[in-house]
């Protein structure tokens, strides 16, 4: 069997690539968002088609988990009725630090066409959200765009500072 | 042409189901009599009173006595109206003062062919409660519910008679026409109070309902739109390149000429 032996000086470089902590964690988070698959109206129909294989979420290292504990963004795709309202603080208060929030859609962003007594209007209400993406229903381009944002974001941050409280509204 | 408006001196305080300009046409009204629908008829004016009955679109309607409903429930079962597909009541309260209860009735019997629907009517006054019929129908144990929630109408024995749409400590029955459209004070609050408490309703502020609405004195989510920064970071230079390269009808923006206001105004 052939010996593979790597000239690394060929390319003038050596195997080290010198960044910092704040990047390399940044990078590491940034590059696996796992979102909590909260799907509550038509805007989950099109988060759905964004996870699948025409949009392909995957190739963003962005896998949607079924729970909170393992979560670092929740996208709230739809309508958040205030009987719902609670449930979905509890499953955000559920999620682990650092975590993110995408609100998807005109329901979940201002209340959208339900001018009523039963719907939340703007989930920033009752969760600090990080991207409003707009659109009724946003197509899955549109949230693509939404978590490159908020990757870009991440990669902003510093990794280690405590981050004060979000505000809410 | 503009329609006249004589009545509606204060038209938002009204209820709004009292449309001054819209008023539907009256349905026409078969007898009963002479139809097949005559033997239900008699089968069930043989021991209870019937007060009114027609026949409205196809459907024979029987307005009853309050208190005779379950037995006419069980005659209507026992003559192969077996299904019950829709009951509720009609929020009458502006118009008569009262609720009107209705229960529709479907057979799918052969021997019922020419008379497949029925419908039993009653009256409701507001502090009267209703006997339930979930014994008979076990659909009526959601539509029941529903009624309860939505228009705040008691059934007795019913087995558990609780909110099934609206969340159990909302204050109000939404369907009443008195209940206003955008929730009352209540309403406007609920999550939050459930949420963080009453003491969180000064920090997040009263609803906004109008979605298209710019907060012009907000600096921090859309006022400056292509100069975003966190909150409480610093606004950062201008590029000497976007300086330079200026795109038609596009005016560059002075980051150093936006202010961020400590609070609003």
């Amino acid at each position: 069997m052939a010996r593979h032996e790597v000239n690394y000086l060929k390319n003038s470089g050596i195997p080290i690539a010198l960044t910092t902590i704040d990047s390399l964690l940044n990078w590491g988070r940034s590059n696996s968002l796992w979102p909590l698959t909260y799907g509550l109206a038509c805007c989950a129909i099109e988060m759905m088609a964004a996870g699948g294989s025409r949009f392909d979420f995957d190739r963003f290292g962005t896998i949607f988990r079924a729970s909170p504990r393992q979560s670092d963004v929740m996208i709230i795709a739809g309508t958040v009725t205030k009987k719902h309202a609670e449930f979905t603080r509890r499953l955000y208060d559920q999620m682990p630090e650092p975590k993110w929030v995408i609100s998807m859609g005109s329901c979940a962003n201002t209340g959208g066409m339900f001018n009523t007594y039963a719907t939340v209007q703007g989930v920033d209400r009752i969760i600090p959200v990080d991207i409003y993406l707009p659109g009724c229903a946003p197509r899955p381009e549109t949230l693509q765009y939404a978590l490159m944002v908020l990757q870009k974001k991440i990669r902003k941050q510093k990794a280690f500072k405590k981050t004060p409280p979000k505000r809410l509204v | 042409m503009v329609r006249q408006n004589k009545t509606g001196l204060d038209i938002q305080k009204k209820a709004y189901h009292t449309d001054k300009f819209y008023r539907p046409k009256e349905i026409f009204k078969h007898s009963i009599i002479g139809t097949p629908y005559e033997v239900i008829f008699n089968h069930l004016s043989y021991e209870h009173k019937i007060y009114e009955s027609y026949i409205e679109l196809g459907t024979a309607v029987f307005w009853i006595e309050k208190s005779d409903l379950l037995p006419i429930v069980k005659i209507v079962k026992s003559l192969g109206y077996e299904i019950l597909s829709e009951m509720s009541a009609i929020d009458m309260l502006e118009l008569k003062g009262q609720f009107e209860m209705f229960y529709q009735f479907l057979s799918t019997h052969s021997n019922n062919t020419d008379k497949r629907r029925i419908r039993i009517k009653c009256i409701l006054t507001p502090n009267e409660s209703i006997e339930s019929i979930s014994g008979e129908f076990r659909c009526a144990l959601w539509s029941e519910r529903e009624t309860y929630d939505m228009l705040g109408i008691i059934f007795e024995h019913h087995p558990h008679l609780r909110r099934i749409l609206m969340p159990q400590d909302w204050v109000g029955h939404p369907l009443l026409k008195s209940y206003p459209l955008k929730g009352d004070e209540s309403a406007s609050w609920y999550e939050v109070d459930k949420i963080f408490g009453k003491q969180y309703r000064s920090i997040i502020g009263p609803e906004q309902r109008d979605s298209a609405r710019v907060d012009e004195k907000d600096t921090f989510n859309f006022a400056r739109i292509g100069h975003e920064i966190e909150k409480g970071g610093q606004t950062p230079p201008v590029l000497e390149k976007q300086k330079s390269q200026k795109a038609l009808f596009v005016k560059n923006l002075d980051p150093s000429l936006s202010k961020v206001l400590k609070e609003r105004l």
